[in-house]
């Protein structure tokens, strides 16, 4: 018998209470969803997102949002444009009540502060903006609130901060001269009033960067198909915001000291004097090498003479400045921070290529132009102007834009235009986060069509909703597109969906042992033992689109038999399985089925090189896809979980994964806390990063502590779940709190 | 009888919560060895709802105290799924009323709370207690957002009386809060001139913490000096609501700006000044502050 696709499994749950129900109703009538028992909460989702035929993928993930129960979500679920529409309207209609909206936002503003903190108990804590909430129970039981400001973060707090300091631009570091790559000096643009064509302003731009300069490439979306900024609103943005990040930055030198790095708490937060993510980076970048400490100071003196114009960052002084007569007077008047101006210098698509029409000559120089786009990227550092957050990320462009610096990690924002709900001067955080999520959607889109075949590159574009002014230049940046690795980052919440098998110590008994909380099982980090460049791994790469196969979540190695009996063995074998101590399973972890097929075929063609390196025989490989974003197409849309016998354990997955998710901290703590050692292969890294993990000591107090929350959970009884769990689910089951069924 | 069991015993007859504290306190690391044998009701108690109702209410007291100590798994084992336990279902009707107030449907999530209200009625023991003041807390943040400010005044006194007769800390603070919050809003529309002082002072206050933030203290405490002087000597209400956190403030600042005798002495005014005006919050934070500064 034919075993049933993912869509048919999906087919046989009942939704009819659902029918007819569009997204938006589900979300304000959470009832419809919460009826529903927990475990079969994520098939739900799954089947009620699918049953849109030709669904865009954005539409596909506001309807899993919608189907997802407010009790198996966290507070940072995906971002979609349906649902920065909604919050976007939300915050208009209470900015629309602005004395009400002022009382609420002043006050936490009221609250007393402490200058220092020291007490002791068990502290949780949460961040409120530039406040730090520290909730501290005391011993008898009793409980005290102390906030603090980030800035202000007392001592006792302070001690563990870690330096991190904005990184150097690729332009400090090295030079790349190539035909076609131009940059347009702030200065010229401010004395312009305006971003001019390429041509009108050639000879005056710059072919070369050099270190001590500053380069940002401005991604930004065309107003018209003729002109980006016919009113010049565009380029009294960029040059305001501009200007008032440089005086913030001069501003924060002086108060942390000028080569004083940036802090960052233990806890995550920034934390003392610093600024933005561009400020931070002007400092590192132009102020530190321009400056010293007398020029600091009339640089500081000068920025403050000018303080209250940029209250919110210059967008209301961007507003009132067309032409940027009134920016040119300021500079005249200041003449310090013109100087540090002159050390900026911006890529704007208009100025710095060149524009129709084009003679012969031009034409190359466009074509060299859009060839060094990506070097300018990686040169510079890419801010997105945002204006309109939905419309710049339905362009082609601006998506290929964003995308390749969110590749290469130096990607900031700015106001594109004055509107209410963006009064201080900063993007809003819907917009935000629309931009951090939209390269996992992406992502998706080019798995489905470069792994899994299911569509062609054009029906990819149109179902990401990307489109460009001239057609032609779409195969191009899907080409461009398909290039790009998988995203650096990930998205955590408790409403992913983790599909897959999900591999685990075995016990004698045949369960396994699981690691509920998360928390690390307090290991012995034996450093690396080797470098592996696997980075290919994540890359989809090539000339040609190939088709990859497609590795089941479960796969025993062929050659290796007894491998089989003894990675599924129940009491008995495990001394023979011993007995063999290079038999190693090798475990993935993926952001989704379709990253997870691809790096399990990539790895399992060169596992001989591990197995060499290592002195392993992997006998099993497993995959577990835990996906933020499940709008992509399912090879297997199930979860199990496997009872594994192998001696020794092999976990690939990137860098992040490895520091912050609990999927694959539960993973590795199950099989530390097994007593098993671990190998982590950390994929997006080329060096140094094959790391040995050896369990705890049996006299760790701290690790004992932890080892009393973990659990032995029945595989059978877990059975095969269509549609996956979600990972607060699966959570639960891992901790004991719910049965193997899903159930208490 | 097992020494476990005889803790149980002695669990059961602690008549106060004090002593509740006291014996796990004492006896840690036995009860959590004995917590999950304690999940499965005694035999004698089997027929009886009220021994079983008094024995559930006296697990989960436990069980609380175990979680503010650290240990979170015997709430976790006692809240179990939402058809079985009410608490579990208490919350996603939490979720429902706040996705209805989301979407400003204040009338259906008005309608939710209040079912879930007159629930609790029906019920007694220690999770109710705690979760009427929730209750409570939450009908007035959505009659907040309905526009109704009387009404949003009335339930969020409810739920600061609820808190100080539970001894919550944390939720006086937080009803207190926003009590502070809807007066702002209410005072206004029953007189005017008050209302304008008031949202004034307010305005300086925010104002002069964000410069303080933003490490302008010199400019932080002009603006305290202006909320001083609209305050005027005859305004109790505002005097109480905000002098503590006006001196407290400017100590602050003088602390950052190297002053540490005019932070002391601005510091003691403040504590001073939350005394007299019941405020526990500006007590413990100033004390502490005071002790520092005399460091």
């Amino acid at each position: 018998m034919a075993e049933l696709s993912v869509d048919e499994r999906l087919s046989g749950i009942d939704l009819s209470d659902w029918a007819g129900v569009e997204p938006g109703e589900l979300l304000v009538n959470p009832s419809l969803v919460l009826r529903h028992p927990l475990v079969e909460a994520a098939a739900r989702a799954l089947r009620y997102a699918r049953a849109a035929a030709g669904a865009s993928y954005d539409e596909l993930g506001f309807r899993l949002r919608a189907a997802t129960p407010a009790s198996a979500a966290g507070p940072v679920q995906l971002e979609t444009f349906a649902t920065a529409r909604l919050r976007h309207g939300r915050e208009m209609r209470r900015q629309a009540a602005s004395e009400v909206e002022r009382v609420r936002s002043e006050q936490h503003m009221l609250r007393h502060r402490a200058i220092d903190f020291h007490l002791s108990g068990h502290i949780r804590y949460e961040t409120q903006g530039d406040l730090i909430n520290l909730e501290v129970t005391a011993d008898d039981g009793t409980r005290e609130i102390w906030t603090y400001a980030l800035s202000h973060l007392p001592e006792g707090l302070r001690r563990d901060a870690i330096e991190r300091d904005a990184p150097q631009l690729g332009a400090q570091l090295f030079q790349l001269d190539l035909p076609g790559m131009r940059w347009l000096p702030v200065p010229l643009l401010v004395q312009g009033g305006r971003f001019r064509r390429m041509q009108e302003w050639a000879e005056q731009l710059e072919t070369t960067t050099q270190p001590d300069r500053y380069y940002a490439f401005i991604s930004h979306r065309w107003l018209t198909p003729a002109h980006p900024d016919p009113e010049g609103r565009q380029a009294q943005f960029v040059a305001w915001q501009l200007v008032a990040c440089l005086c913030e930055a001069i501003r924060v030198a002086q108060l942390r000291g000028l080569h004083r790095p940036r802090l960052q708490s233990t806890m995550g937060p920034g934390i003392g004097a610093q600024g933005s993510g561009l400020a931070e980076s002007i400092i590192v970048n132009v102020l530190r090498p321009a400056l010293d400490s007398n020029s600091l100071e009339r640089a500081a003196a000068e920025a403050a003479s000018i303080r209250e114009l940029m209250r919110d960052h210059g967008v209301s002084a961007a507003a009132a400045d067309p032409g940027l007569a009134n920016l040119r007077a300021v500079l005249a008047e200041h003449p310090a921070l013109a100087a540090l101006l002159t050390r900026i210098s911006v890529w704007y698509d208009y100025s710095c290529v060149p524009q129709p029409p084009r003679t012969d000559d031009e034409d190359v120089l466009f074509r060299q132009g859009i060839g060094a786009l990506n070097a300018c990227q990686i040169l510079g550092i890419t801010v997105v102007l945002l204006d309109d957050a939905e419309d710049y990320l339905t362009r082609a462009w601006c998506t290929l834009e964003g995308l390749t610096a969110d590749a290469f990690g130096s990607i900031e924002t700015l106001v594109g235009s004055e509107r209410p709900t963006a009064a201080d001067g900063t993007v809003e955080d819907w917009f935000e986060k629309l931009l951090q999520d939209r390269p996992h959607i992406v992502w998706r889109g080019l798995l489905d069509t470069e792994v899994f075949g299911v569509q062609d590159a054009q029906t990819c574009l149109e179902r990401l909703s990307l489109a460009a002014t001239d057609r032609d230049d779409l195969p191009f940046i899907y080409a461009r597109l398909r290039t790009l690795p998988a995203p650096r980052k990930i998205h955590i919440d408790g409403s992913e969906i983790v599909t897959g098998t999900l591999p685990l110590p075995a016990l004698d008994d045949g369960r396994v042992l699981a690691a509920g909380t998360g928390r690390a099982v307090r290991e012995t980090r034996s450093g690396p033992v080797a470098s592996l460049d696997w980075t290919n791994a994540l890359v989809l790469g090539g000339t040609e689109p190939t088709r990859r196969r497609i590795i089941a979540s479960w796969s025993p190695r062929a050659s290796h038999g007894q491998g089989q009996r003894d990675a599924r063995a129940g009491p008995g074998h495990r001394r023979r399985a011993e007995a063999r101590a290079a038999a190693a399973h090798l475990a993935v972890v993926a952001a989704c089925e379709g990253e997870a097929v691809l790096v399990a075929d990539w790895v399992e063609t060169h596992l001989p090189e591990l197995e060499t390196m290592l002195g392993l025989s992997v006998v099993s490989m497993s995959w577990t896809a835990s996906d933020i974003a499940s709008v992509g197409h399912l090879a297997e849309g199930t979860l199990q979980l496997m009872a594994v016998e192998a001696p020794v354990w092999v976990l690939a997955t990137v860098r992040v994964r490895f520091q912050h998710d609990p999927l694959t901290s539960a993973i590795a703590n199950a099989v530390t806390a097994s007593g098993r050692p671990l190998v982590r292969v950390v994929l997006d890294e080329r060096e140094n990063n094959v790391e040995g993990v050896s369990p705890p000591g049996e006299d760790d107090r701290e690790a004992r502590t932890a080892r009393e929350e973990l659990v032995a959970v029945d595989p059978g009884a877990f059975g095969t779940r269509v549609g996956g769990l979600y990972r607060s689910t699966l959570a639960d089951v891992l901790s004991g709190r719910r049965n193997p069924d899903g159930r208490t | 009888m097992a020494e476990r069991d005889l803790l149980l015993q002695r669990l059961l007859a602690a008549e106060s919560a004090a002593q509740v504290e006291e014996l796990v306190a004492a006896n840690l690391e036995k009860i959590l060895s004995a917590f999950p044998g304690w999940t499965t009701l005694p035999e004698p108690i089997r027929g009886d709802p009220q021994a079983i109702n008094r024995y559930g209410n006296k697990l989960i007291q436990v069980a609380q105290i175990l979680k503010a100590k650290g240990h979170p798994g015997p709430l976790r084992t006692l809240e179990g799924d939402r058809d079985t336990n009410p608490i579990r279902r208490w919350h996603e009707v939490f979720a429902q009323s706040h996705a209805l107030a989301e979407a400003e449907r204040y009338a259906d999530s008005i309608e939710v709370l209040s079912s879930l209200l007159a629930e609790l009625d029906q019920m007694s023991g220690s999770a109710v207690e705690d979760s009427r003041p929730k209750v409570f807390g939450a009908l007035g943040t959505v009659w907040f957002k309905a526009g109704d400010v009387s009404r949003a005044f009335h339930w969020t006194h409810r739920a600061l009386q609820a808190c100080v007769d539970n001894e919550d800390s944390n939720g006086i603070a937080t009803y207190r809060e926003t009590l502070q919050m809807l007066d702002a809003l209410y005072l206004p529309t029953v007189n005017p001139e008050a209302g304008a002082r008031l949202l004034q002072c307010r305005r300086l206050i925010a104002s002069a913490q964000a410069a303080s933030d933003h490490f302008d203290y010199a400019e932080s405490n002009q603006a305290l000096d202006q909320a001083l002087a609209i305050m005027g000597e005859g305004d109790e209400r505002l005097r109480s609501s905000f002098i503590g956190k006006i001196y407290g403030l400017r100590g602050w600042n003088h602390h950052y700006l190297g002053d540490d005798s005019a932070a002391r002495a601005d510091t003691e005014r403040a504590l001073a000044e939350c005394r007299a005006a019941g405020d526990p919050d500006g007590v413990r934070i100033y004390t502490a502050n005071v002790a520092f500064l005399s460091k």
